[in-house]
């Protein structure tokens, strides 16, 4: 970074904002009781307001902000359908399609995690344990890649590299004691406060940003300009197709493979089997709370994501006024990755002007929001897996749910311990594609048995159980052997033929899993409940005969 | 800006407008109970 933040502007924020997060923390210690319900639903009267901020802020991670930011301004506008998708299927569909029943079968079985719902749904152990575990294995990864980002952002923004050992353990120790100890109530009302913050700080970003280029029309003619007067050739750390950052790539090429299946689809589908958000619809005390919310959240939605997907490409103009290159160019040539884009532009737009600090200040502090409110959800969601879902299933217990509680805050310390581990052994500029890779993975497992749970009137265990094994089955062998950008996380490939995918050239090493994996397990399912159907008609007939 | 990317903002901006009419029509509805 070539400028850091004032330290004493920003160390005022973030010591009143770590006070008022732990305040939260303790008042939901308070209001839990040492009850698993409390621990893990909150009241189960949560003001719609509140739903609407912590499944936003809980959605929305630095992941959101930097992560996809960066792709943005490499990429161009064209992730602005990631921001449609996020506000049609995460807020609308998300709370019209699957919340109301969420929350409707949520409370008639008396469910407190997503895992608890499915399996009792099925009346299924399997289906339980599978979701637990699914949970505990691929939600810590995302959960280190969120964490990294934020600290990433904070070492960099703040100069302060050297301790970057400190600023780490430190952010997971906060967040680790507000979740153990305060449970979803604490993890809810820090969600607000976070994206209050958040909104204030990205709006700050939309509207200088614009300010900066005289207006609106005027800042997308200079990015259309920069590429085809200026640039205009391709090279800029874009794959082939990629014609320019306020055009669509050509269909089917490589950049567009890319950006519309990893990015958009994998992502803006992911969303919906989300079991850390599926929770928040849990909370809700009538469907009447859960059609209040869906305003706030698309408004929260729009504001923070729009921002990021629109203020990314057009750091491009900024970067190039400034040094002559495009973001990536820049970025590449002070040894930075795609994760730095949008830190080190809020730095130099804002440095030296009135206030500069003071946005800087606040910019730094949302991004640290962000992370820490999406982190802690994850926790939660971690805890509940391994200490109630995993612990009570295994070993059959029914009783006192202050062991479950009990469980559950160990599980979140250790795992807490794991994450930080992971962030160590993480490959950079990783944020992205690890959000990427655990939405689509919960999504090819779990879509089609989530959706068979909320609208059939008698869930199929055969057809559920046979679509998650092909979901799950067909996603892993398309990350690990044939997609060139999620491999990374495990070369097994690499171990087994020496070459990182099977085909490296092909548009399938582009492709994401998602995309094979999800019809996929759909297919499966409609498959095993048509047989079924016919193989039950046979019975009856027989049967009557 | 080509068309397509345009229609990416037209999709955001109507889908939050939708939200809007969407929440304003059912805070007027009367509370109905709970639907099992």
């Amino acid at each position: 970074m070539t400028q850091g933040v004032d330290l004493a502007v920003f160390g005022v924020m973030a010591a009143f904002f770590v006070a008022v997060t732990l305040g939260l923390g303790a008042y939901g210690y308070r209001q839990t009781k040492n009850s698993s319900e409390d621990f893990l639903l909150g009241r189960k009267k949560t003001n719609p307001i509140l739903i609407a901020l912590s499944y936003g802020a809980t959605f929305l991670s630095a992941s959101a902000v930097i992560g996809f930011g960066g792709q943005a301004a490499v990429h161009g506008l064209s992730l602005m359908w990631l921001c449609f998708l996020n506000i049609f299927v995460g807020i609308v569909v998300a709370f019209l399609i699957f919340g109301k029943r969420t929350r409707r079968l949520g409370q008639k079985h008396s469910a407190a995690t997503f895992a608890e719902l499915l399996g009792k749904v099925y009346d299924s152990r399997f289906i339980r344990i599978f979701t637990a575990v699914l949970i505990l294995v691929m939600m810590p990864i995302y959960a280190a890649a969120v964490l990294k980002g934020g600290v990433n952002s904070l070492a960099a923004l703040t100069g302060l590299t050297g301790f970057y050992d400190y600023i780490l353990i430190g952010l997971a120790l906060i967040v680790g004691v507000y979740v153990v100890y305060g449970g979803l109530i604490a993890v809810m009302y820090n969600d607000a406060l976070q994206a209050a913050i958040m909104f204030i700080g990205m709006a700050v970003i939309l509207v200088v940003t614009f300010m900066y280029f005289g207006g609106v029309s005027e800042a997308f003619g200079s990015l259309d300009a920069l590429w085809f007067e200026k640039v205009g050739v391709p090279g800029q750390g874009v794959l082939e197709g990629f014609n320019g950052w306020t055009s669509t790539a050509d269909f089917g090429s490589k950049e567009w493979m890319t950006v519309f299946t990893t990015f958009i689809m994998g992502v803006g589908i992911g969303a919906l089997t989300q079991p850390q958000l599926a929770v928040r619809f849990m909370t809700a005390k009538s469907d009447k709370d859960l059609d209040k919310a869906i305003l706030i959240g698309s408004i929260f939605m729009l504001v923070i994501v729009g921002t990021a997907y629109t203020v990314g490409p057009l750091s491009n103009v900024f970067f190039q006024d400034a040094h002559g290159m495009a973001a990536f160019e820049y970025l590449n040539s002070l040894k930075l990755g795609i994760d730095f884009i949008i830190p080190q532009y809020i730095l130099e737009m804002f440095s030296g002007t009135t206030f500069g600090d003071l946005f800087i200040s606040l910019f730094l502090l949302s991004l640290v929001c962000a992370s820490v409110s999406t982190i802690s959800a994850l926790m939660h969601t971690i805890g509940g897996a391994g200490g109630h879902d995993l612990y009570r299933t295994l070993t059959d217990r029914k009783g006192r749910s202050s062991d479950s509680v009990k469980t559950t805050r160990i599980t979140i310390a250790v795992m807490m311990i794991l994450v930080v581990v992971y962030c160590y052994i993480m490959p950079k500029d990783i944020i992205a594609k690890a959000t990427s890779i655990f939405m689509g993975m919960t999504a090819a497992a779990l879509l089609p048995t989530y959706f068979h749970a909320l609208y059939s009137k008698k869930p199929n265990r055969k057809a559920a159980i046979c679509s998650i094994a092909v979901g799950t089955f067909a996603y892993l062998i398309m990350a690990l052997f044939f997609n060139t950008g999620l491999c990374i996380f495990l070369p097994v490939c690499e171990m087994l033929t020496g070459q990182a995918v099977l085909f490296p050239d092909s548009i399938i090493a582009y492709t994401d899993p998602l995309l094979i994996a999800l019809p996929l397990s759909i297919l499966t399912m409609a498959a095993v409940l048509l047989l079924d159907r016919r193989s039950n008609a046979v019975q009856a007939e027989s049967g009557t005969a | 800006m080509d068309l397509f990317v345009t229609l990416s903002y037209v999709g955001c901006f109507a889908t939050v407008a939708f939200c809007c009419i969407y929440t304003i029509y059912k805070w007027r509805q009367p509370d109905q109970g709970e639907k099992e």
